[in-house]
């Protein structure tokens, strides 16, 4: 529908105007050019803008053709065209982000994992190597000092009756002998150097049950407990298996050969205090020592039992007191304290900490190889982005603004 | 610019990463695609790099072409690299010293034989005010006036190069003619009609 005339916001020159060009492509309906030619044939200015329209579209149509300055052929076929980088191409870069990634994944589970077991390990099983590493003794040492803490030191002592165990296993022979001298004086166990550190600390504080042994002897027991499933779980019932070794109690649970054996056996013979508590710390050291190594120990039961008696002079040493103090204060420094013995059931978890000495072999080591996995990690997830960061903006790059079809 | 022969045949072997067949579209179309790309710039060295860079993007996005106009899709990659080139003289704007003054449309250049100097001077004077004339125009305008009066082509393939609507590139078309006549006619180019030579046409219409 065509508005009236009249009602048009425009004029019939703008009319005009804004139909000039396409009456010169020629495009018009005929109506629209009827009423062209009429208003031009009483426009003099319409006409006009007509003719300097058509000059200019002539001079358009005119406008020479400008030759090429150079020719526009494309380069031999680059199968991949030079980018960011260019030797490695987008491929290599998605690779390489792919396996940034996955390396990042891969040390994230392997800081996880690492961290899992090293709490368990600095408890438990820490014991096993830790004791052959040397803080054992000192700390068997310690604990035998007869502070009623002894039991508390437990803990420290873990690693200490593992030292003592294996004095007789093996690992521990290292530790052991560095005290041997110190411990053997009182002990009467033959091997001075096994005898002095593992019992150490546990037995004295059964043995000398008479003195201090009521005290820790309590302690003792509930570590006896624990002890038990210690040879269950030998690798990490280290910590325990001190606390079962302060318990003269229950020789039988410890070790399942030794504690039993040199239970008897060592009581009678041990005289003083020495054969429980040298049975506990057998039995503790199995515990701790991995199941290979209890077993060793077990076949040594008898000689355990004897350095339980020389244990038992780590308990005497608590009746003297005075003389382990010192050697103890000396190494001591590390014992943390009698805190786990303090809670029988809880001994486990205290001395975990006061492993300090064995412990912190093996987790130092964790946790270094856990900051060494954090870190290569963090490195790989950087390595991932930028990778990634790079093969988008290749991609990108590669991909032209085309015009479409 | 011809269309090639086998025009369809060259895209299809270019498709599949024959070079010499695209070289072959290259050849056909490199003066169509700098001509048009000298006309939105007015700048040769511009229009040669745009042109480059027209036909290597092109080339790889090859495959990416569904059929229809060649000629269109690879206008309108042209048309876009001169609307990225402007944008970004317009964010860093830099003096021109050989814009407008191009030896291609120098006084010696396309010198009809029958032409005085002095005609040769006024002609190359007047092609100066025409391109920079087609430079004040609106982008989209200037697009519509070159691809139609300059290199001719229709309303359809404009359509399908600029993609927009035949009535949008009527209009633009329109308004970018009436702008350079304007510009012309304040420029002194366009003198009135009455001292004006009526030209052979002119004279059939109005007789």
């Amino acid at each position: 529908m065509r508005l009236p005339f009249v009602l048009r916001p425009t004029s019939g020159c703008e009319r005009a105007r804004g139909l000039l060009s396409e009456y010169l492509n020629g495009g018009l309906s005929a109506p629209d050019r009827e009423w062209l030619v009429a208003h031009l044939a009483s426009c003099a200015a319409c006409r006009e803008e007509l003719e300097s329209l058509r000059l200019t579209v002539r001079l358009l149509h005119d406008l020479p053709r400008v030759p090429a300055p150079r020719s526009f052929l494309v380069a031999a076929p680059e199968p991949r065209p030079a980018g960011l980088l260019p030797a490695l191409g987008v491929g290599a870069l998605g690779r390489a982000t792919a396996a940034a990634g996955a390396l990042f994944a891969v040390m994230l589970a392997a800081s996880v994992a690492l961290q899992g077991p090293v709490p368990a390990t600095s408890r438990y099983a820490a014991p096993a190597e830790a004791p052959a590493v040397t803080a054992p003794a000192p700390a068997a040492l310690v604990q035998a000092t007869p502070q009623p803490a002894s039991a508390g030191e437990s803990p420290a002592t873990a690693p200490a009756a593992l030292s003592a165990a294996r004095p007789a296993a093996t690992a521990a022979p290292a530790a052991a002998p560095a005290r041997p001298a110190d411990t053997a004086k009182p002990n009467e166990a033959p091997r001075p150097g096994e005898a002095p550190k593992p019992t150490a600390a546990p037995a004295a504080a059964p043995r000398q049950p008479a003195p201090t042994a009521p005290t820790e002897a309590p302690k003792a027991v509930l570590p006896a407990s624990t002890p038990t499933p210690a040879p269950s779980q030998p690798a990490r019932q280290p910590a325990p298996a001190p606390a079962a070794a302060a318990q003269p109690t229950q020789p039988t649970q410890p070790a399942d050969v030794e504690p039993k054996a040199a239970a008897p056996a060592s009581p009678a013979g041990a005289t003083a205090v020495g054969p429980p508590a040298a049975d506990q710390a057998n039995a503790a050291a199995q515990t701790a020592d991995s199941q290979s190594k209890a077993e060793r120990a077990a076949a040594r039961a008898p000689e355990p039992t004897e350095k339980g008696v020389g244990v038992a002079q780590v308990p005497t040493s608590p009746e003297t007191g005075e003389p382990d103090k010192r050697m103890l204060a000396g190494e001591a420094a590390r014992t943390v304290g009698p805190t786990a013995a303090e809670e029988p059931g809880s001994s486990t978890g205290p001395p975990t900490r006061e492993f300090r000495p064995l412990g912190a072999g093996f987790s130092d080591l964790a946790s270094g190889l856990r900051g060494a996995a954090l870190a290569l990690g963090a490195a790989a997830g950087l390595l991932a982005l930028a990778t990634g960061a790079v093969w988008l903006k290749e991609r990108r790059r590669r991909t032209p603004r085309s015009g479409g079809s | 610019m011809q269309a090639a022969a086998d025009e369809p045949g060259l895209v299809r072997r270019a498709q599949r990463g024959d070079v010499g067949a695209f070289n072959q579209l290259v050849l056909c179309y490199q003066q169509l695609a700098y001509n048009v790309a000298y006309r939105l710039l007015g700048d040769s060295d511009a229009a040669a790099d745009v042109t480059q860079d027209a036909f290597t993007s092109a080339y790889q996005a090859i495959r990416g072409f569904r059929g229809g106009s060649f000629r269109a899709w690879l206008l309108r990659i042209v048309s876009n690299g001169c609307y990225d080139y402007l944008r970004s003289r317009q964010r860093h704007p830099t003096a021109s010293l050989d814009a407008l003054s191009d030896e291609e449309e120098s006084p010696t250049a396309f010198r009809d034989p029958g032409e005085t100097p002095e005609d040769a001077a006024l002609r190359h004077e007047l092609l100066a005010h025409i391109q920079q004339g087609l430079l004040t125009l609106p982008v989209d305008q200037r697009v519509a006036v070159v691809l139609y009066d300059v290199q001719g082509l229709s309303y359809e393939e404009i359509a399908e190069v600029t993609r927009a609507s035949l009535g949008t590139v009527k209009s633009r078309l329109s308004r970018g003619r009436a702008h350079l006549r304007a510009f012309l006619v304040r420029s002194g180019e366009l003198p009135p009609a009455r001292f004006r030579p009526k030209s052979g046409l002119e004279q059939l219409e109005s007789g």
